[in-house]
């Protein structure tokens, strides 16, 4: 299908999300008013809308996305609809999987959707995370947020770091020299559990 | 071609074969992938489409089914395990039920006579 059968469609966009919040952050700021957009959350759905009415885009969360549903993938390019995927790309799917495929972020999308196929994705930084799809979507994070190469099991890392004070470097007295020797207190050390009062309140009952 | 009349079965092999020996392959059009199946669903007429629950992600796909066939008997084949979940399907909500029956595999004789096309 060409160019003809792209206006044809108008601006139907299908958003294929769990995510509620997800597709409300994909267009928003949209500019152009007559975009249509119709939220489904599951990729069978979505196979459902391509075939009866080839909308002008899909935008995929690819938390939807599995190695079973890259024959949506092929349908949309078949039908020479434009994809937008957000998100990690799930385990057992290759790049190669998805290409043809703009990989986006949630912010970038309207500006995307109004930029012609053949152009550079330039301002559009897209990360990719290979990252196990996740079963429980409503754990997920509502906005599309790239995250830092990690490995999966350590994703779930205790926050045992508290947050420090961002201080400009230019101001030395700003800056505190570390202390190299603490002070130790009682029970840090296995070496020291008790205090030099409990034990001997300890040998005392003995 | 037309497909009125005709019966769709989205199931694994075992199963679908067994659609074939009881209701002849004459009108039925056996699919084990779903998204070959709903290519087919949104090129023609069925009367009957008969589902397996033992794909991922069954009630979007028995949604699909629905959008793409609105008067086809949408009808849902599952195990015992499983009918807690299609029957929240078969569960009339404002719009109607997303299926319109389901039978517990294997079927009984009645039930494949329910089943056989109209």
């Amino acid at each position: 299908m060409g160019d003809n059968g792209k206006s044809r469609r108008g601006r139907k966009i299908i958003i294929l999300s769990r995510d509620a919040a997800f597709a409300r952050g994909a267009l928003e700021g949209g500019s152009d008013a007559s975009r249509c957009c119709l939220r489904v959350t599951s990729p069978y759905e979505a196979a459902a809308e391509l075939i009866e009415d080839a909308p002008a885009a899909l935008i995929v969360d690819l938390r939807c996305l599995t190695p079973g549903d890259l024959p949506l993938i092929e349908m949309a390019r078949r039908g020479d609809v434009e994809v937008l995927a957000v998100g990690a790309i799930p385990l057992g799917v290759a790049t190669s999987d998805l290409s043809g495929v703009r990989l986006a972020v949630l912010g970038h999308l309207d500006v995307l959707l109004d930029c012609p196929e053949s152009q550079p994705l330039a301002g559009a930084p897209a990360t990719v995370v290979p990252r196990a799809a996740s079963a429980d979507a409503a754990d997920l994070p509502t906005m599309s947020r790239w995250v830092a190469k990690t490995p999966i099991d350590r994703v779930e890392t205790p926050r045992t770091k508290t947050p420090v004070a961002v201080q400009d470097p230019q101001d030395d007295r700003a800056i505190e020299t570390p202390r190299t020797d603490p002070i130790p207190s009682p029970g840090d050390s296995p070496d020291e559990l008790l205090t030099r009062e409990e034990l001997t309140a300890l040998l005392e009952d003995d | 071609m037309s497909d009125a009349g005709r019966m769709l079965v989205l199931a694994r092999r075992r199963v679908a074969d067994e659609f074939s020996d009881r209701l002849g392959s004459d009108e039925l059009a056996a699919f084990d992938d779903p998204y070959e199946a709903l290519e087919a669903l949104g090129s023609g007429g069925w009367s009957s489409v008969i589902i397996a629950a033992s794909y991922t992600g069954l009630p979007g796909l028995c949604r699909a089914a629905r959008k793409l066939q609105t008067d086809a008997r949408l009808i849902v084949l599952c195990g015992p395990g499983s009918e807690p979940e299609v029957r929240e399907l078969a569960a009339p909500v404002v719009a109607g039920s997303v299926i319109d029956d389901y039978f517990i595999h294997p079927l009984t004789e009645n039930e494949w006579r329910a089943l056989a096309p109209e």
